[in-house]
């Protein structure tokens, strides 16, 4: 009955009007912060034989560098340095060859000799799903290629010179030899293309098997380090980009284009969230208003209500209890809503090959509830006010 | 609960009153008494009833209930004491006009619970009124309204009953069986009774005049 004399007077267009405002504003927050987790899962999810995370950092190689004949390495300071900065996880040296290595790739009864290097980086730098990665004595050696070799090969040379062109399952079969020379002593090996990255440009072999090879036939003295594998924590954090330019190094292009990309989203996801923040806002100042509009329209039956004995904490929890199943209403609209536009911007997103969040973030719901919360203390906290202030 | 009122003279007062009555003297009302406060339209009555009820404040002077001044009262401690110390039919009655005259009384029932529900119809059909119980108050005599806001007023304990000009609307017949009703309650609460009236005492018996 006191909830009937309290409601009996207010609009409820307008009412609905304030709660569609903020349906609105939160949806448009909520979906922000979801499509930002999607972003990062997206960027997070690209499945490469190096995820994206790990970034291959050289120096550029200088006109002194060939006049000199002297590498552009790393040193131990500038190595140390990097791993200090921000978002770093951890540095992988590549390893390099101390001998002299040849191959034999056999394509069809053809073979086609040739020089080879080998690379390795720490296995644990390698998001790697290849079979007998793990060398050991006596087994096939397995090698990743770049994807451009495959490329260069099919779209470049074979139609030039009449070649079948090979599929990368095909080449997978191909056995190689690997002959290796150092120390007076060469040895043969069995090995087998496993697999293809088009984030690393090398050759690369199992750690394992080129610490055994340059243990036997290598020169004894380690290069120095010409190039670097780094992990990145928060591929979308700009530190690591920033420092990498600062010192002049030289990256796959890769992380810097996500960085950058990132960045650009970031800004427009800032907008979405600054539109959303702004509705929201008008919103609660709707809210508020309307709270005004309600206690003022039953200013009468609140002090009468007052004056009969009521307690001004019983008036407030009837309204305020009015106003959190309005909030609430609103909160599961919003959040049914975004269920709705995350289910339609899914199956768009997947069309175009990429492969967003499954569900909606909990950081999202928490936004979404957290501003719910927000609303109704500062409702709250007015509606308090309103009615303290008929009481005398 | 004693009532003592020293030297309080309302603001809007301050240049006009003579202190010859209620205003700007020293006055004691002892619990369980009963005052008239007899005065011609606009000398205050209301003014006097709703200072004591906490509902102005814009007065000089100190108004006392056992001693403690009632303009430190809080909101809280008045809600306590509308709902156990004093219960009041105001002059323009305050009803919720779109309810049903039932559920106006039901409301202060509610509040206190002090009363059983049956003791409504009782008192209605005492009054006259039980026919017009269901119906909206809007649609209602103010002599029927006037005797609904009785009802209320008389839905909870108080050691404090004040009628502002309660049956101005009402016959002598009427005005009668409402004082006796009003009038046996308070005896059985032991409580004092301030009436405001234009000049009829509408059967009060054993009172204590009070000029304004």
């Amino acid at each position: 009955m006191i909830k009937q004399i309290l409601l009996a007077k207010q609009n409820y267009w307008q009412l609905g009007f304030v709660m569609l405002g903020s349906f609105f504003g939160l949806l448009l927050v909520m979906s922000s912060v979801q499509l930002y987790c999607d972003f990062k899962a997206i960027v997070a999810n690209k499945n490469d034989l190096i995820a994206p995370q790990f970034v291959v950092v050289n120096k550029p190689v200088t006109l002194l560098n060939t006049l000199t004949g002297m590498s552009s390495g790393f040193n131990d300071e500038e190595i140390e340095a990097l791993k200090k900065v921000k978002s770093v996880g951890s540095v992988g040296k590549f390893t390099a060859n101390q001998f002299t290595a040849k191959a034999a790739f056999e394509f069809g009864g053809s073979a086609v000799y040739t020089d080879m290097f080998f690379e390795a980086v720490p296995d644990a730098f390698l998001d790697i799903s290849v079979d007998n990665w793990n060398w050991k004595e006596g087994r096939e050696v397995p090698v990743i290629l770049p994807t451009d070799y495959i490329n260069l090969y099919n779209f470049g040379f074979a139609p030039s010179h009449g070649l079948p062109q090979i599929s990368k399952a095909t080449a997978q079969m191909a056995p190689i030899k690997i002959k290796i020379e150092g120390q007076g002593k060469a040895g043969e090996f069995q090995g087998r293309i496993a697999g293809f990255t088009n984030r690393i440009n090398s050759i690369l072999v199992p750690e394992k098997f080129l610490n055994y090879a340059n243990s036997i036939y290598g020169e004894g003295t380690a290069k120095k380090t010409n190039r670097l594998v780094v992990m990145c924590n928060d591929p979308g954090d700009e530190t690591l980009t920033k420092y990498i330019e600062e010192q002049g190094y030289e990256t796959n292009l890769e992380l810097l284009k996500n960085g950058k990309l990132n960045s650009l989203l970031k800004v427009v996801l800032s907008i979405l969230l600054v539109i959303g923040g702004i509705i929201i806002l008008l919103s609660i100042t709707g809210f508020i208003q309307y709270a005004q509009l309600l206690v003022s329209n039953a200013a009468y039956e609140i002090s009468t209500l007052l004056q009969l004995g009521y307690f001004v904490k019983v008036l407030f929890a009837k309204i305020l209890l009015f106003y959190s199943i309005v909030l609430a209403t609103v909160a599961i609209l919003g959040i049914t809503g975004l269920y709705v536009v995350k289910h339609y911007f899914n199956a768009w997103i997947i069309a175009k090959g990429f492969e967003p969040e499954n569900g909606i973030s909990p950081l999202v719901l928490y936004t979404g509830i957290g501003l719910m919360l927000l609303f109704l203390l500062l409702n709250a906290m007015n509606i308090y006010r309103l009615i303290r202030r008929l009481a005398g | 609960m004693q009532i003592v009122i020293n030297n309080v003279v309302p603001s809007p007062l301050a240049d006009s009153y003579i202190n010859t009555g209620i205003w700007g003297n020293l006055i004691t009302l002892e619990s369980g008494c009963t005052y008239l406060v007899k005065a011609p339209s606009g000398k205050g009555k209301s003014t006097f009833i709703n200072c004591i009820y906490g509902l102005r404040k814009d007065y000089t002077g100190s108004i006392t209930f056992d001693g403690s001044d009632i303009k430190n009262y809080g909101v809280n401690q008045w809600a306590q004491n509308r709902q156990s110390e004093l219960s009041v039919v105001f002059q323009d009655l305050r009803l919720f006009n779109h309810l049903t005259a039932f559920e106006n009384i039901e409301i202060k029932r509610q509040l206190t619970g002090s009363v059983s529900k049956n003791i409504i119809e009782e008192m209605a059909e005492y009054l006259g009124v039980a026919k017009c119980m269901n119906q909206k108050v809007q649609y209602l005599s103010m002599g029927q309204q006037q005797r609904v806001a009785i009802i209320r007023a008389l839905m909870q304990p108080f050691k404090w009953l004040l009628l502002d000009e309660p049956f101005s609307h009402l016959d002598s017949g009427n005005s009668m069986r409402a004082m006796q009703l009003i009038c046996s309650i308070c005896e059985r609460q032991n409580a004092g009774l301030i009436v405001t009236s234009l000049g009829e005492d509408s059967g009060l018996k054993h009172y204590t005049i009070l000029e304004v």
